[in-house]
């Protein structure tokens, strides 16, 4: 009783578990599965403008930004903001498609290898949307920024991606990174709304290249 | 010292008094651990995947499983005097076991226990992070944050910040430095505590400026 509340209250949420979504209601095909990032990287240039003296220079605060990215978007926290925003509007779903979450990162480097759907679902409506990489950098002239990767794979009913677009968004950060020692709530909660941020431009740019090979 | 055990209430909450002389008091600190050990790794040429480490994937240093678990973590911080390192000297300390999901820890806005103390604040262990770097060598970080809500239902202060504590041998490289690593590892979590206490009280000066 309680696993059937429990799908008919996630499922008018439009979030379901992998296991979760195949007991869900087979009126509903359409499905996206969403899987965070697992790769973070910091680079921060002085005005030696990078390479070796600069990147030894700067380890230990580029490690420390890692840190920082890896506990204020961990796996939880990028599907929970991704979902905090109007998906179906932003990436054109079809009416009723439910969000199938992943919280274990799919392997980098896989991410450009396998061309066939990432998760065992079956449904005659599938589509993915994949956190690839989240990029902090900081540069002596252009300033503080955090960039992301994301891409969609939309299959339809079979084994064969039908569209796909990946592409980088990126916006300005003001706070990050927090110096040591200091309160890092507004900084870490930056990185969260930059994210965020970043998939509407992301998203943008991806409804212009559907509307060019006229899908959805 | 006696460790006293006491069950708040039905279900899984454990709560450990730190300070058993002081039960009568009525203000607590609720503490909470962190689910367990992540790790960062910043190399020349790789070392972007986080949590690579404490994964064993290719690449990235081993590291023990689980070798600071939510519940080592309890241990460890009740053999703190916490209320003492956060300017909390007349709280009962009630340590939880069980680890709070990153979005409880962050986002609430509210007591994350049901209590109805006139002095009331929570302590959580959010992330802790081996870290290491080809320059800087490794380091054990924890991310604390810190509410303390008075007698109010929302914080009246929060405050969150990493602490560091470099490694010299943690992880373990034979078997015969299994022993030591794991305590210098567990020292460093404590000393962690004790330096999120020392960067709250900094916190609390107020601002430096001309007396008028």
């Amino acid at each position: 009783m309680r696993w059937i509340v429990k799908i008919a209250a996630a499922a008018s949420l439009g979030v379901l578990s992998p296991a979760m979504a195949q007991e869900a209601a087979p009126a509903n095909p359409c499905e996206l599965h969403v899987w965070p990032a697992e790769r973070m990287t910091s680079v921060t240039t002085g005005l030696l403008g990078g390479g070796l003296i600069d990147a030894m220079i700067h380890s230990g605060t580029d490690a420390n930004n890692k840190a920082s990215l890896a506990s204020a978007l961990d796996s939880p926290s990028q599907l929970d903001a991704l979902q905090s925003l109007d998906l179906a509007t932003l990436i054109k779903l079809a009416p009723g498609t439910v969000v199938v979450r992943h919280d274990q990162p799919l392997e980098r480097k896989s991410m450009n290898k396998v061309k066939t759907r990432r998760s065992d679902s079956q449904a005659s409506c599938y589509s993915e949307l994949i956190v690839a990489d989240v990029f902090y950098q900081k540069a002596a002239i252009y300033g503080r920024s955090l960039r992301t990767l994301f891409m969609i794979r939309n299959f339809g009913n079979d084994q064969k991606i039908d569209f796909e677009y990946k592409a980088w968004g990126g916006n300005g950060l003001s706070l990050f990174p927090p110096k040591e020692g200091e309160n890092v709530e507004a900084a870490l909660g930056e990185l969260v709304s930059v994210f965020k941020k970043n998939f509407e431009e992301y998203a943008n740019n991806a409804r212009r290249s559907m509307a060019t090979k006229k899908i959805g | 010292m006696v460790a006293v055990l006491a069950m708040l209430q039905a279900g899984d909450l454990t709560a450990q008094d730190a300070s058993p002389s002081s039960l009568p008091q009525a203000c607590e600190l609720h503490v909470w651990p962190s689910s367990g050990l992540r790790s960062i790794y910043h190399g020349w040429w790789h070392g972007g995947i986080v949590d690579g480490a404490v994964t064993q994937r290719d690449g990235y240093p081993p590291v023990p499983a689980d070798p600071i678990d939510s519940r080592l973590q309890a241990n460890l911080l009740s053999q703190l005097d916490l209320p003492g390192t956060l300017g909390l000297a007349q709280f009962k300390t009630v340590i939880h076991e069980e680890p709070l999901a990153s979005r409880e820890a962050r986002s609430g806005s509210a007591r994350l226990v049901a209590s109805q103390t006139p002095c009331y604040a929570e302590l959580i262990a959010d992330d802790v992070f081996f870290q290491q770097d080809v320059v800087n060598g490794s380091s054990l970080k924890t991310l604390f944050r810190f509410r303390d809500f008075g007698g109010a239902q929302s914080p009246l202060r929060t405050f969150s910040t990493w602490a560091r504590t470099p490694l010299k041998l943690f992880p373990p490289k034979t078997p015969a430095d299994n022993e030591p690593s794991m305590t210098e590892l567990q020292g460093a979590y404590r000393n962690n505590a004790v330096l999120f206490g020392g960067y709250l009280a900094k916190a609390m000066l107020p601002p430096k400026g001309k007396a008028k």
